[in-house]
């Protein structure tokens, strides 16, 4: 017993001297980090996506075109970006709640690979898991990537809830349609408490709605962007999966414009909403950095030309 | 059914044990030939075991016959006689683990023991195998589980209730299993063993039955026999039966059909009978025991008399095989509605409490867990049962978990009982503590709690990680792997069905941006007023609204194989539309109509 009073007072003096590296959290880090795209950095009023919040990402509210828009790439890309933000934790996981039954993982799986070979880089240890992915460092051979099938919307509320409160996830991804104030708000003080990133996919109707969530952006497709890029392989300037149509390569890539349509509680605004441009590569899961400058270049634009 | 102070013994066989279990492990492996081999002082490998749960959909009327102690050679010969040469290349050969075998084995007993407290582990089944000298060699292919009933099946509803239940319990949980009720332990096991036996010989003595005129002797003497027993509710002649139901004193009647190796007599004893043409249980019975016991030495009439009930034969309950179970029991029914949450949790708490001690004291915890609410006579009682991501010894979470499932579970009006039974338990994982913070909660651990929950409200098959299959046909390229699943199988041992490295033989299934991010459950015929020069969409309608096609991508073709079943044949693309939006569609190659499959949300 001795022992162990002895400990809790030498626990006392180390926690007064703050500066000690016993007294660093686990959860210690950047509150803001990149979302992984330049072009959406631009965008988010923290130059980057604030740890411990929601985002809303509004596809249309045509129900023939919303689903085939996008708006759940982007959260992807960010939610995969998102797993290796903390050095000390490691790669943490992502978690679906997918009530409709309808997401198709294998179009994501590339993503997750890459995010298990950062994860590796950065990690010192030889220890390795079985399917060389996962947390190395606390030596859970768990996938980074979980999906739950909630059965009906009180269920999916729920879990989206309990999935914000752990601070072992990463970023929690969902498809809510009818949520109240409250219950963001309710979502917005678990993330924040644990500082797990909730990002929502909603309809573009909500945008009338006030919202807790910290950005709203609206993904718009935009095929017209894509196809400035005409010309064929013989332009070295572009990055050689890009958009040529002839070979069908375009189906890596992907352009939309993003919109900031107001964050919390900003249902009116008299602010003119900022957009950007931005070209996701579809099989990094990452933004073709510098595909306009490459656009502007003169000897791009004669290349487009002779091609023409 | 049984009376009173009538011993009854229910044996429930395993068929294939060693293959059943590697299945159970590894459900990938139920798409291919499986081949659990022993290696002899030669260095041969001998099949102990094999198995082809899903095999191809053309030649599933020919089975190939493979003995156990085949040789491995011998037997992929066989198999690709039947199958082709491909079954052949793309078969699973495992080692034997007997160790392994009785270990999941005893998780089993363990379950059983709500069917009764006295559970014990069966004789072998053991097959002579080869031929001639070669034949000395015996094998393991079965195991069985003895389970004491005698005064334990009327809470089932009855044996045959009881033996219903087992059955189809087991084939919930992917264990393939025969049952038997019979007098004596030796008469059941047989009877467990030769159940499709005993369902093939009723098959036929009914049509024989049928065709008889009433007054026909033949028909009072078939009427006579036991098996029949039950005959109207008609499952008892399904050449499906799995379980058998000897009636109490008539194991000689019923069961004089069988053939002597279910007499668990030594392979070169059954062999000299049958040289003698004593080829049946019935044949033996015939015969006087002090000229067999001449001839054969003791073991023919010991287990003769075993057969019959003239000798004890006590069973011999699990090693260690304590019942990690408590109950609590109130003096009088309570209405659920008048139990205090607080109380009831105090409670929970308790019973819980007392089912870890002893496993903390091995450094176990629990991986599933049943909780039990008895009510009065002719209400049946409420069931939870709670699995768990991996093993804790965690007492607040386990209440916890429990506490979630009753929210949303149905009470029985009254309780007469509480009673939680550990169904399976596992080595705690070695976490390191912090030497100054105290029981703070690993990354790990928190993600560990979350997913118990997540599972505990939501079902096992809500919480999944999706694993890859090697599989070409976009549906079944990847598979919703529930994180908590088979209850007596840890985490390790569930590897879910197979990733993509482990089936070297087959194509690896096509990931990213050539697949989209939602797929339609079913393919949805798309409306094409207009096709271009080559056929493809000008335009299509979805959803009541029309897409103009901008541009598009293909085509990709998806042509299942002959053995995976009804072949699939497809050509892929992707369009995109003036509105941005991409769409994955496909022409079937045979009614060449359009159907889209997804989208890229």
């Amino acid at each position: 017993m001795a022992g162990r009073a002895q400990l809790q007072q030498l626990s006392r003096m180390v926690s007064e001297g703050s500066s000690l590296p016993g007294c660093i959290e686990e959860r210690a880090g950047p509150t803001v980090v990149s979302s992984g795209l330049p072009s959406l950095d631009r965008l988010l009023r923290y130059r980057g996506v604030r740890l411990g919040t929601l985002m809303e990402w509004l596809e249309s509210d045509d129900e023939s075109v919303a689903s085939a828009s996008g708006a759940t790439t982007f959260a992807l890309a960010v939610a995969m970006h998102l797993q290796n933000t903390n050095v000390l934790t490691g790669c943490r996981p992502v978690v679906l709640v997918d009530r409709g039954r309808s997401f198709y993982p294998p179009s994501v799986m590339p993503w997750l690979e890459q995010s298990a070979r950062v994860t590796s880089v950065k990690d010192s240890s030889p220890i390795r898991n079985r399917h060389g992915r996962g947390n190395v460092i606390t030596g859970r051979e768990e996938h980074l990537l979980y999906v739950i099938y909630p059965a009906n919307e009180a269920d999916e509320f729920w879990s989206i809830d309990q999935l914000l409160r752990c601070p072992s996830v990463a970023a929690v991804v969902g498809w809510p349609k009818n949520v109240s104030s409250t219950v963001m708000r309710r979502w917005q003080m678990a993330a924040k408490s644990s500082g797990t990133v909730g990002l929502l996919v909603r309809p573009s109707h909500a945008r009338r709605e006030p919202t807790w969530a910290e950005a709203r952006i609206q993904v718009e497709p935009s095929p017209a962007l894509q196809s400035r890029c005409q010309h064929a392989a013989s332009c070295k300037t572009c990055s050689p999966g890009m958009h040529q149509p002839a070979s069908g390569r375009w189906i890596y890539s992907r352009a939309f414009t993003l919109m900031q349509v107001g964050g919390q509680w900003d249902t009116v605004t008299t602010v003119p909403e900022p957009s950007v441009k931005c070209v996701l590569d579809l099989a990094r899961g990452k933004e073709h950095v510098g595909f306009h400058e490459t656009m502007e270049r003169p000897e791009c634009q004669k290349k487009i030309r002779c091609a023409s | 059914m049984s009376e009173k102070n009538t011993l009854r013994i229910m044996t429930i066989s395993l068929p294939r044990w060693p293959v059943q279990r590697q299945l159970l492990q590894q459900p990938g492996f139920r798409e291919l030939p499986v081949f659990v081999c022993r290696q002899n002082a030669r260095g041969v490998l001998s099949v102990v075991s094999w198995a082809w749960v899903m095999p191809p959909a053309k030649c599933k009327r020919s089975r190939p016959v493979i003995q156990p102690g085949f040789s491995l050679s011998e037997a992929l010969a066989v198999l690709a006689s039947v199958y082709g040469q491909r079954a052949s290349r793309v078969a699973r050969v495992i080692p034997e683990d007997s160790v392994g075998d009785i270990r999941v084995l005893e998780a089993l007993g363990r379950w059983c023991h709500r069917f009764s407290p006295l559970v014990a582990i069966g004789p072998e089944v053991i097959r002579g195998a080869g031929r001639g000298k070669a034949r000395r060699q015996s094998v393991c292919s079965a195991r069985s589980l003895q389970v004491d009933i005698s005064d334990t099946a009327r809470f089932f509803g009855g044996e045959s209730s009881l033996l219903r239940t087992v059955v189809w319990t087991l084939a919930a949980r992917g264990i393939h299993a025969r049952a038997a009720i019979a007098d004596t332990s030796a008469a059941s096991w047989a009877a467990a063993l030769s159940a499709d036996h005993i369902a093939t010989k009723s098959q036929h003595s009914l049509g024989e039955l049928q065709k008889l005129p009433r007054s026909h002797p033949r028909r009072s003497a078939l009427l006579e026999n036991g098996a029949f027993r039950g005959s109207h509710h008609g499952h008892w002649l399904d050449r499906q039966q799995r379980w058998v139901l000897v009636p109490p004193g008539r194991q000689r009647q019923s069961l004089q059909s069988l053939p002597l190796r279910s007499l668990q007599l030594p392979v070169d004893v059954v062999d000299s009978l049958a040289e003698v043409g004593i080829d049946s249980i019935g044949k033996l019975l015939r015969l006087p025991r002090v000229s067999l016991q001449e001839r054969f030495g003791p073991i023919v009439p010991l287990q003769v008399s075993r057969f019959l009930g003239d000798v004890s034969d006590p069973l011999t309950p699990l090693n260690g095989s304590e019942l990690l179970a408590a109950n609590h029991s109130f003096e009088m029914p309570v209405l659920s509605r008048d139990i205090d949450s607080t109380y009831f949790r105090t409670l929970i708490e308790k019973l819980v409490r007392q089912c870890l001690q002893p496993l903390v004291k091995t450094n176990r915890g629990v991986s599933s867990l049943q909780v039990r609410l008895d009510a009065n006579e002719g209400h049946g009682p409420t069931v939870i049962e709670v699995g768990l991501y991996k093993p804790t010894a965690q007492v607040r979470h386990l209440v916890d978990l429990i506490m979630l499932r009753f929210e949303r579970a149905r009470l029985p009006r009254e309780i007469v009982d509480v009673s939680i039974e550990v169904m399976s338990a596992g080595t705690l994982p070695y976490r390191q503590q912090n030497l100054f913070h105290g029981p703070t909660q690993s990354d790990a651990s928190r993600f560990e709690i979350l997913l118990n929950r997540l599972v505990s409200r939501l079902g096992s098959g809500a919480v999944v990680e999706p694993r890859l299959l090697a599989d070409i046909q976009p549906e079944a390229s990847w598979v919703a792997a529930p994180v908590v699943g088979v209850i007596g199988l840890s985490k390790s041992h569930r590897s879910g069905r197979l990733l993509e490295s482990s089936r070297p033989h087959f194509p690896k299934p096509v990931v990213g941006p050539s697949r989209p991010t939602f797929l339609l459950s079913s393919p949805r015929l798309i409306d094409v007023p207009l096709l271009s020069a080559d056929g493809l969409p000008v335009r299509f309608r979805w959803k009541g609204q029309f897409h103009v096609v901008t541009r598009s991508r293909g085509p990709e073709r998806i042509e299942t194989a002959w053995w995976r079943g009804p072949t699939v044949r497809r050509d892929y693309y992707i369009f995109e539309t003036d509105h941005g939006g991409r769409f994955w569609m496909f022409r079937g190659l045979r009614k060449r109509s359009w159907f889209l499959h997804g989208t890229y949300g």
